[in-house]
């Protein structure tokens, strides 16, 4: 009988210890329920000789309070009961960090980011050049000399001491003929500003980005290939891209370039004015008079250039409809970036 | 600028029936954007022509009266509210079904006439007013036509309303001088559709430069290239027949009489601005006509046509008599010296003025007209003598009893002829898409650049209307672009070297610093470039070196920004009002003094209650951007820097004894003076300095393999001892072996005399070279608190 309680206290610690917790039950019943081996064995103790019957009892006893232990132990760790030390380490972790963690970016930044890594990803330069400018880099040297009719566009503000904030990005242009030699292949992004009134679609601090590229054979095939892997880049999606004549004065041809309307596919909606294109830059060839800078053989070296409102792009994208959130630092706005 | 299609229709043969959306999406895509296109008389549908037959009183109103009209097909009864109309009067009818402007809405939206009961008569249909249809405001008298007219007949036959109005953007039409007028449209439609064009036949001009009636003077050649003045007498002025009427109301002005609207039909038709004076104020008391094109005289002053003085300056251009100034030439003619009522005898005057100097006159005297804006284009030399013979016939046709009496010329000279070959090769690569050489040659000759195609290379004659724009091969090349399609361009990636461009490590660190930043939970924002003086003020900033605009939007922004922290304090009191529980945010922007800098300016709203807790973090981040960047800096209290640090709350982040960046609290001051009331943290840095100091690369230093011993020590010190003091007394005892000291507890109070502070530092001992003893470690430590109490005062605690 002894060997019985030995074995049974054997099997019993090892099951427990193997057992999973919704498992405890069935071994608590399989051990000491009214059919187990354990009280069989407790009843049998009354058929064993008057002597031994202290002894055994004590052992099968023993046992029975070891066992419940042993489960009682192991339940222990189990979710819900009442010793668990696990319940103790309770926390309410419906109490949450605050929503805004992390900083945001600016939402021009973050377009500005894309336009950099696309061009970066195909070989371009990103330069950075100054925006307190002379007439020259802003105007002259891209061929819009003093009293041109395209000045017009170009409402400048003027410092005391001559110089003037830069109008548009194009100023790289001339930078770039002058210190670099071909192929060129460079992007200037950042502010421009021009004397504007604000309204939802007007400022005066704004951001564009231009592009320049100047190797042999260069076409408007190419700025046209060029500027629609842009807009996908961008967009994350295809789309449709289209030149339209027009006038800059460092450009000839000249174009604008009308994206697909992203909003409608096409269709004709209120943003596209039912045309299914959206006017999105200006760009053309470089004018052979801008080229000259860089001393280039103007026929030998072909170029061209784009320059882009940032800020449009970045309220298509983000689909803001106010353009003086850029500048205007509330963050309650700009946390949603 | 608006095109007139029947006015088109002048100068080229305009098909039957043309589809005028295609020709607007045609000159958009070839041309210059058309932005909308309208239908003249679109606002009505179905009006006809009806003659009153007798007018009778309404039976149950004095209000209305009932028309009996006639339709040419049957007789009706119309309920009206008109006055004055009566037996025989020709009206406009509106029938059932027919559609006029809904006069109750001002937003011209329409409303089909119904039959209706009006006070127990029937009405059939109505009697329109010229407010109904849009061609006039009065609203109290049916619209009345001529006598004569056919009964029934729409009436927009019968007015003519058949024009079509194409809107142009302006700004496309920057470079290209002869676009200003209908016939230079004309011949883009005659290059898109092949349309023929109109020959215009003139006689040619009888110059008479001795004459002893008129006499001119060009004084400044090189602002007034050529100048033709032609005096007529015996003119009557009267208004215009409805054709030129109609030309002249179609492009949006109002006709006046038919001389000044001979002139405007030759500015719109051609582009060609021209003046009209009435002679008789041109007229010296010896009899004789003077006019010359002159410098002003400096204050020289002058009433123009829009009713304001203008003060002229000698760089400007007038035409005047001996006496005085008449006319700002190319912009604006004077006030008393126009065409009126009782003038006899007229001068024209059409000049070539410097598009410069028109440009530069009308800008300084914030003065533009349609003269002005195409004179600012540069016009063809050419278009001179065009334009004065046109008005010539016209005047001739108009008044046949006027007699030319003398027309003078200054400057005539013959211009030349500009030829331009154009490598094919260049084209097609320009393009980027090859163009067959008959087409080519096709769209040239149809732009009437007379082209010579040969294997290689095509030589244009440029046309002398288009001698302002195309002066090079590029300008030829857009022609051919331009006319073939910028449509059939098909994108292509270029291909040229694989190369990686070199890296703008200034942009790579805005992107490091903005990713930094992000992780402290810092907002990026922009702001405005410009400042005022007084917001400086309260910074108590350095005045030297600002950068002042001459045209300011305001006062509040008429400098640019020396530094971006007032316009970003500005940014924090504007975000108090929403955000109240501490929040930080930065730019990264330019500043504009000496020199234009790149910058990081951070600024961090602390919370009401919190002491300390603004200053620690912006220390935490400041530490944070130089150990981001792997510079080896030292802290050091701030010294040598902008007033409106806070002088206990703020220390530099040093490299090579240079200052990498400043952080710390503002002085409360300032904090006041910009309306806050909580502690604000800052930090400035710049972004080159920041570059400078960053190692190239980083290089792996060696670790010590030998156990550390830790030993804690708690000393009472004086308060104002500086904790890094302790610090650098306690390494200098003996550098190799003393690897770090850290304090772990600050406390004051209890126990702690006034005036002093108790610091609890674990100095932690590490060789690189073997494993220490307790011994010798005991020595240090023995030594370090021997140091404590000798050097710093310090009283070392049981340890």
């Amino acid at each position: 009988m002894k060997d019985s309680i030995q074995k049974i206290a054997e099997a019993a610690e090892k099951e427990i210890a193997a057992a999973r917790p919704n498992e405890l039950e069935k071994i608590r019943i399989k051990y000491l329920g009214r059919k187990s081996e354990l009280t069989s064995l407790l009843r049998s103790i009354s058929y064993l000789p008057e002597n031994k019957r202290p002894k055994m009892g004590q052992l099968a006893n023993q046992l029975k309070t070891k066992i419940e232990a042993m489960i009682e132990k192991k339940a222990g760790m189990v979710k819900g009961s009442k010793s668990c030390p696990i319940d103790k380490d309770r926390l309410d972790t419906t109490v949450t960090p605050s929503e805004h963690l992390l900083g945001s970016h600016h939402p021009i930044s973050q377009i500005k980011q894309k336009l950099e890594r696309f061009f970066a990803s195909i070989g371009f330069e990103i330069m950075d050049t100054p925006h307190m400018e002379d007439d020259y880099h802003n105007f002259e040297g891209l061929n819009i000399p003093l009293d041109h009719p395209a000045r017009d566009a170009h409402d400048t503000f003027w410092m005391k001491n001559g110089r003037l904030l830069r109008t548009h990005t194009s100023t790289m242009q001339v930078y770039s003929l002058k210190t670099r030699k071909p192929p060129i292949y460079t992007i200037n992004l950042g502010r421009c500003y021009r004397y504007e009134d604000l309204d939802a679609s007007h400022e005066n601090t704004f951001n564009q980005i231009d592009g320049f590229m100047v190797d042999k054979g260069i076409g408007m095939n190419h700025l046209l290939g060029v500027l629609q892997s842009m807009f996908e880049y961008v967009f994350e999606r295809d789309v449709k891209v289209r030149f339209r004549p027009s006038y800059f004065p460092f450009v000839e041809p000249g174009a604008e370039l009308d994206l697909s309307c992203l909003i409608c596919d096409m269709k004709g909606c209120s943003t596209c004015k039912g045309t299914g294109w959206i006017e999105m830059l200006g760009c053309g060839i470089t004018h052979p008079s801008v080229l000259k800078i860089g001393k280039l053989d103007t026929h030998k070296y072909t170029a061209w250039a784009f320059g882009m409102g940032i800020d449009r792009l970045t309220m298509m994208y983000n689909k803001i409809n106010d353009i003086r959130l850029f500048n205007g630092a509330d963050l309650r706005e700009l946390r949603q970036f | 600028m608006r095109l007139s299609l029947e006015w088109l229709g002048d100068f080229c043969a305009l098909p039957s029936k043309i589809d005028v959306n295609k020709v607007a999406h045609d000159l958009t895509m070839h041309t210059a954007e058309v932005e909308e296109v309208n239908k003249v008389g679109e606002q009505f549908n179905g009006v006809i022509a009806a003659r009153i037959e007798r007018i009778e009183p309404h039976p149950n109103t004095e209000h209305l009266r009932l028309a009996i009209i006639n339709t040419g097909k049957e007789k009706l009864t119309i309920v009206c509210g008109v006055t004055k109309a009566k037996a025989g009067d020709m009206a406009a009818y509106a029938p059932a079904g027919a559609k006029i402007i809904d006069t109750r809405s001002n937003d011209g939206s329409q409303l089909i006439v119904k039959r209706a009961e009006v006070k127990g008569v029937k009405s059939n249909g109505m009697l329109c007013t010229a407010k109904e249809l849009g061609l006039g405001e009065d609203h109290s008298e049916a619209f009345f036509l001529p006598d004569g007219t056919k009964l029934g007949q729409d009436i927009k036959k019968i007015l003519n309303l058949t024009d079509i109005i194409f809107n142009i953007d302006n700004h496309s039409l920057t470079h290209r001088a002869d676009l200003w007028g209908h016939w230079g449209w004309a011949r883009e439609l005659h290059a898109l559709y092949g349309w023929r064009l109109k020959d215009i036949n003139l006689p040619a001009l009888k110059f008479n430069n001795k004459s002893p009636l008129l006499e001119v003077h060009t004084r400044d050649k090189k602002l007034c290239a050529r100048r033709i003045s032609a005096l007529i007498t015996n003119v009557k002025i009267a208004p215009s027949p409805s054709w030129l009427a109609k030309r002249v109301e179609a492009i949006g002005e109002r006709p006046i009489n038919n001389i000044v609207d001979i002139t405007n039909y030759v500015m719109f038709a051609f582009g060609r601005p021209l003046h009209a004076f009435d002679a008789e104020t041109c007229r010296d008391s010896s009899g004789k006509y003077y006019l010359e094109a002159r410098h002003a005289k400096n204050g020289e002053k002058l009433f123009a046509l829009d009713e304001k003085e203008y003060a002229l300056t000698n760089d400007m251009v007038v035409l005047a008599t001996k006496a005085k100034a008449l006319d700002i030439a190319g912009v604006m003619g004077g006030l008393h010296t126009g065409i009126t009522e009782k003038t006899t005898s007229i001068i024209y005057e059409a000049a070539n003025f410097s598009a410069a100097n028109i440009r530069h006159t009308s800008m300084k005297l914030g003065l533009q007209s349609e003269a002005s804006n195409r004179f600012s284009k540069g016009l063809p030399p050419a278009l001179v003598e065009l334009g004065l013979k046109y008005a010539l016939q016209l005047t001739h046709k108009l008044c046949p009893e006027a007699k030319i009496e003398a027309i003078a010329d200054t400057g005539m000279k013959k211009s030349a002829t500009r030829q331009i070959t154009t490598s094919l090769d260049y084209c097609n690569t320009l393009i980027g898409r090859k163009i067959d050489k008959q087409e080519i040659k096709q769209h040239l000759e149809r732009l009437g650049f007379n082209p010579k195609v040969a294997k290689n290379h095509v030589s244009v004659t440029v046309p002398w209307w288009r001698a302002g724009d195309i002066k090079i091969d590029n300008d030829v090349v857009e022609e051919i672009a331009r006319v073939s399609g910028y449509e059939k361009i098909k994108p292509a990636m270029p291909t040229g070297v694989l190369k990686a461009p070199s890296i703008n490590e200034e942009r790579q660190l805005e992107w490091h610093l903005r990713s930094v930043l992000s992780g402290f939970g810092i907002d990026e924002v922009y702001t405005y470039p410009f400042v005022g003086l007084d917001a400086l003020k309260k910074l108590d900033m350095d005045k030297d070196n600002l950068v002042e605009m001459k045209n300011p939007i305001s006062k509040e922004a008429s400098i640019l920004c020396p530094s971006l922290l007032p316009n970003l304090l500005q940014a924090a009191k504007r975000n108090l009002r929403y955000l109240n529980n501490g929040f930080a945010f930065y730019e990264i922007g330019k500043t504009f003094s000496d020199k234009e800098r790149l910058v990081l300016t951070i600024v961090m709203v602390g919370s009401k209650k919190d002491n300390e807790r603004v200053f620690r973090r912006v220390q935490e981040v400041a530490h944070g951007i130089c150990q981001s960047m792997h510079i080896d800096y030292k802290q050091l209290p701030i010294s040598d820097a902008p007033s409106y640090y806070h002088p206990n709350r703020s220390v530099q982040l040093e490299k090579n004894k240079e200052t990498i960046l400043r952080a710390g609290e503002l002085y409360p001051n300032v904090i006041t003076a910009f309306d806050i009331d909580t502690r604000i943290g800052i930090i400035e840095c710049e972004l080159a300095t920041l570059l400078k100091h960053k190692p190239p690369r980083v290089t792996l230093q060696p670790i010590s393999r030998y156990p550390k011993i830790e030993r804690d020590l708690a000393i009472i010190v004086d308060d104002r001892l500086e904790y890094q003091a302790l610090v650098d007394r306690i390494k200098k005892i003996e550098p190799r072996l003393i690897a770090r000291v850290d304090l772990f507890d600050i406390y004051k109070g209890k126990q702690i005399p006034d005036g002093k502070k108790s610091l609890a530092v674990r100095i932690t001992y590490q060789s690189m070279d073997s494993t220490l003893e307790d011994r010798t470690v005991s020595k240090i430590q023995s030594k370090v608190c021997a140091a404590i109490k000798k050097d710093l005062n310090g009283v070392v605690r049981d340890s």
